[in-house]
């Protein structure tokens, strides 16, 4: 177990060097000149020849790389061409509110859907299993920012019982919590019932299988045989699914942001996208790829631990 | 004949699958001695393992039993409650192996874990849950494991069942399931999976561990050879009802039905060399359309004009030898020579 | 039918050979029959074929020009004029909708191919050369681009590139085609130990035969399935970079842009919302069924069934 996970963790530094890398390469893919591409209308010789040598634009592209990868190494992912404030410090801002809208939806929207799914395994012939049904059909029929966008209508326009935008005054967590229950909602409908549909067949196919049997013969309780053994067998796809999903989770929370004016990662790099903020654009891509990569990490790891065959595989 | 344990009268069990309905088990009767081994054989899906399941009351949930009584020691079986049977019979009096050793086993559970739930389980039921340590239940565990020969089992209790070979949890299975409280032993299909020299030894573990508890055995396979070293008795099935039924010996040597003939006439033998191996043709019809009269004339090179007509009844035509064909009274003792 | 999965699960035998010497027409209306028959597999069918017409045909089933402004009737609710009321310049929702197939067709349609073409081509390669470097490098590079958040990577590819139709396709197609990779290197790997490649190199033909004649029409079924789900996802983050005003460009009629515009005016008219958003569930939902019932049908396990 340990080998795997040695082995699995050692792989993540090629793959973000070449994240770093490739990060770095988008700068070339801009047509122009970049800093005058940054600047647009604002740009004026002085400024242009500023913003070359704050970024080593004028240096040759290996220079660059060895600057650029040295910097982040360091933690100092530049400066915004637009505030002059450090891309970190910008970043640091925006994290937490992204953290707290992720996590709350991801974590109850596992808790949900992995114990709606198991009793709609479990009581096959109840209600429970058309909720399932209708949850994750809307799931797969509502994106995210579109679900966003209804909610939005529907509690802030025409009920107007939930606030609209910002994520709360700082320090008051009722107001907080009342800021994140629509977003929070938006983000992990779809998962809700992607993760119930999945666990629900899962369990299914561990309900019906030889080592259930064999518990049941062996006179094991009802209560114990599902949850203790069939509920471990039945979470091991959902482990990989969360562990992925939290890439399109992030993106999500882009859109979410942005609807219910999060000051969160999403919203800070759409507006330096549309700022031509670039150092900011490639800080705020950097911390986020760094997160996805980070969730599937410990979703392997603790998926060596609930599937014990893996190390062989 | 030894004190019955086990009579089963009568038992018809019928599969509904949406509007399909298959009768599994037809107006089966049996009875099985205290330590006797009991062998089931026939072709797939002739009801062998269903009998074997419904007799611990672990049938899918398309299964329902429409009559007959499985009797216990004197109790029947299918008017316990669902408690009743976990508490007394299931894992206790009454135990199961199944034909899949490589899903028998949780594969996500250590085997000590397995074991030891197992255990608890157990002794919780027959001692009203007197206080015992893990300890003592890794311990029991472990003594298990060694009675069926497994290596180090100190060591092996911590291992997960994909490091076991198939033998092997079939032997964790055995060590489960056979103890010095079980009555009544379930194989079904237990070697069927296996090598052939591992199949041996297996049998020859459950035969050891069965005599040695006092222990009966129904032992269901599609191999009759197999039965020839394991069974007293033998029960031949076919699509849901016992066409034979006698002592192994016996049948072997005289069979009164032409498909326990047809069986015995297709299994390779060492004495016999140079002849061709019988394959019986066609296939076993599917349930829910079982031709009229005998269930089996479409395939019977004997069939008569009566076979397609008429029920044979299952008849002692001899003493404690059973069967089941129109034509065998009046065939009389000659044998059937399919060849 | 029944004759033609039957030849094609027969051992030994290569079932893309006998796919090739068919019509491909042939393959393409069996798969299409198996599909329909599954459960939803016709409703998506239907729905998909609803969206494919209004794009081809838009100009002859739109009732008027998606661009037309009418200043006089801005902000009208749904009415016999107007079935889904009219926008802040006036403009016809409906056909304004009935436009944006078209382009949720295009992106849909044009991203898929990119990627996939480049993501087999590479996965299937990687497959083959399992364990030399050149497998490594492309299983790295796939690596790279899996560890981005999928739309934030588009984000800032199209903020580089500038916002166009075009470029957003260029941008979806280069974060997709790893995912195509990954189950086209997996597949390689499975058929590559078939016995009909295995006598295809005995018989001396070259690396790049098997791969094209051999291996890659055996591995499309999952491909396949998995291109009717993707377009599906990127519909939806078309719409969503056009959301952003990082999309298409206004005043073309994308769904995303519908949206944006609905959401300025949610308080006011929410049918400048309400419709955009139906739009995008119902190709959702066509997509989802439809790739649901490619999946089935292609899945010989399920067909017998």
């Amino acid at each position: 177990m340990l080998k795997y996970i040695i082995k699995r963790a050692l792989w993540v530094i090629p793959t973000l060097l070449g994240v770093l890398i490739l990060l770095f390469g988008l700068t070339y893919l801009m047509p122009g000149d970049p800093a005058s591409a940054m600047l647009g209308p604002r740009a004026t010789p002085e400024l242009v020849a500023e913003i070359n040598q704050r970024m080593h634009l004028d240096r040759a592209m290996p220079v660059r790389l060895g600057y650029y990868l040295a910097g982040v190494v360091k933690g100092d992912l530049g400066t915004s061409v637009w505030s002059g404030h450090k891309v970190s410090s910008l970043l640091a801002e925006a994290l937490p509110h992204t953290a707290l809208l992720a996590l709350t939806s991801l974590g109850i929207a596992a808790v949900i859907g992995i114990l709606l799914g198991a009793f709609a395994a479990v009581r096959r012939n109840s209600p429970i299993g058309g909720c399932v049904t209708i949850v994750s059909l809307l799931g797969v029929a509502v994106p995210d920012f579109v679900a966003a966008l209804l909610l939005m209508l529907l509690f802030c326009v025409l009920v107007p019982i939930l606030p609209a935008l910002g994520a709360g005054t700082p320090g008051d967590p009722v107001d907080i919590l009342m800021h994140l229950i629509l977003p929070a909602t938006a983000l992990g409908i779809g998962w809700v019932g992607y993760l119930a549909r999945l666990t629900r067949e899962s369990m299914l196919d561990v309900l019906d299988s030889d080592y259930i049997r064999t518990s049941r013969a062996f006179a094991i309780p009802g209560k114990t045989i599902t949850y203790r053994y069939a509920l471990k067998n039945a979470v091991i796809p959902s482990i990989t699914v969360i562990g992925l999903g939290v890439g399109k989770l992030l993106g999500g929370a882009v859109f979410v942001e942005i609807i219910f004016s999060r000051p969160g990662l999403g919203k800070l790099i759409v507006d330096s996208v549309h700022a031509r903020d670039f150092p900011v654009v490639q800080g705020g891509i950097l911390v986020a790829t760094l997160l996805f990569v980070l969730a599937n990490l410990i979703a392997d790891i603790s998926y060596a631990f609930v599937d014990p065959r893996i190390q062989y595989e | 004949m030894p004190e019955p344990l086990l009579e089963i009268n009568n038992l018809t069990l019928d599969y509904n699958l949406g509007d399909r309905k298959m009768r599994a088990l037809d107006r089966i009767n049996f009875s099985l001695g205290k330590g006797e081994v009991m062998g089931v054989a026939g072709e797939s899906g002739c009801g062998k393992s269903t009998l074997a399941l419904a007799i611990l009351r672990l049938l899918p949930r398309v299964a329902e039993i429409k009559r007959g009584e499985v009797m216990f020691n004197g109790r029947n079986l299918l008017t316990l409650t669902e408690k009743e049977m976990e508490h007394e019979i299931r894992g206790q009096k009454i135990t199961m192996i199944f034909q899949n050793p490589q899903n028998a086993l949780n594969p996500v559970f250590k085997i000590g874990t397995q074991m030891t739930d197992i255990l608890r389980v157990q002794d919780k039921y027959q001692s009203g849950g007197a206080r015992k340590k893990n300890q003592d239940f890794k311990q029991q565990a472990i003594e298990r494991l060694k009675l069926t020969g497994i290596a180090d089992p100190e060591a092996r209790i911590s291992n997960y069942p994909f490091e076991f070979s198939g033998g092997m949890k079939q032997r964790v299975m055995i060590g489960m399931a056979l103890s010095s409280g079980t009555s009544l032993l379930l194989a079904d299909e237990a070697t069927t999976a296996l090598d052939v020299t591992i199949e041996a030894q297996i049998n020859r573990l459950i035969k050891e561990l069965a005599a040695k508890y006092g222990t009966s055995v129904l032992y269901v396979t599609h191999n009759l050879g197999v039965l020839a070293e394991m069974a007293d008795r033998i029960m031949i099935m076919y699509a849901g009802r016992i066409f034979e039924m006698g002592k192994t010996d016996t049948v072997f040597a005289a069979p009164r039905h032409p498909y326990s003939a047809a069986l015995l006439e297709s299994l390779p033998s060492r004495q016999v060399r140079g002849r061709r191996l019988l394959a019986i043709p066609g296939f076993v019809p599917p349930l829910d359309r079982l031709p009229s009269g005998c269930s089996f004339h479409p395939r019977c090179a004997f069939a008569k004009d009566i076979c397609r007509k008429e029920v044979p009844p299952l008849i002692e035509v001899d003493e404690g030898h059973w069967s089941a064909c129109l034509l065998d009274q009046k065939r009389g003792r000659k044998k059937w020579q399919w060849i | 039918m029944n004759t033609e999965s039957t030849q094609q699960t027969e051992v030994g035998c290569p079932p893309g050979q006998l796919m090739f010497k068919r019509k491909w027409t042939d393959t393409l209306r069996v798969t299409f029959r198996a599909v329909i028959k599954v459960k939803g597999g016709l409703w998506g069918g239907i729905f998909i074929s609803i969206m494919l017409i209004c794009a081809i045909g838009a100009q002859w089933i739109a009732p008027s020009d998606p661009n037309a402004q009418d200043i006089m009737s801005r902000f009208a609710a749904p009415s016999r004029d107007h079935f889904f009321g009219t926008d802040y310049l006036g403009r016809d929702i409906f056909s304004r909708i009935v436009y944006g197939c078209r382009i949720a067709v295009l992106v849909a349609f044009g991203t898929v191919t990119f990627s996939s073409v480049i993501g087999v081509f590479l996965g299937v390669v990687s497959g083959y050369n399992e364990g030399k470097k050149l497998d490594y490098f492309i299983i790295w590079l796939f690596d790279i681009i899996r560890s981005f958040p999928q739309i934030i990577l588009a984000l800032g590819i199209v903020a580089v590139l500038g916002p166009s139709l075009f470029n957003v396709v260029i941008a979806l197609a280069f974060t997709a085609f790893p995912f195509y990779g990954r189950i086209a290197r997996a597949q390689t790997l499975s058929v590559k130990q078939a016995d009909y490649v295995k006598a295809a190199e005995a018989m001396g033909l070259k690396p790049f035969q098997i791969i094209m004649r051999h291996i890659t029409p055996n591995i499309m079924a999952p491909v396949i399935v998995c291109l009717g789900m993707d377009m599906a996802t990127m519909i939806v983050w078309e719409s969503g970079l056009s959301f952003l005003g990082l999309g298409v460009r206004p005043p073309e009629a994308s769904w995303g842009i519908m949206l944006r515009n609905g959401y300025k005016y949610m308080q006011t008219s929410p049918w400048m919302l309400l419709w955009p958003a139906l739009a995008i569930s119902l190709a959702m939902i066509a997509f989802s069924l439809f790739s649901e019932g490619l999946r089935v049908a292609l899945d010989p396990k399920e067909r017998e069934r």
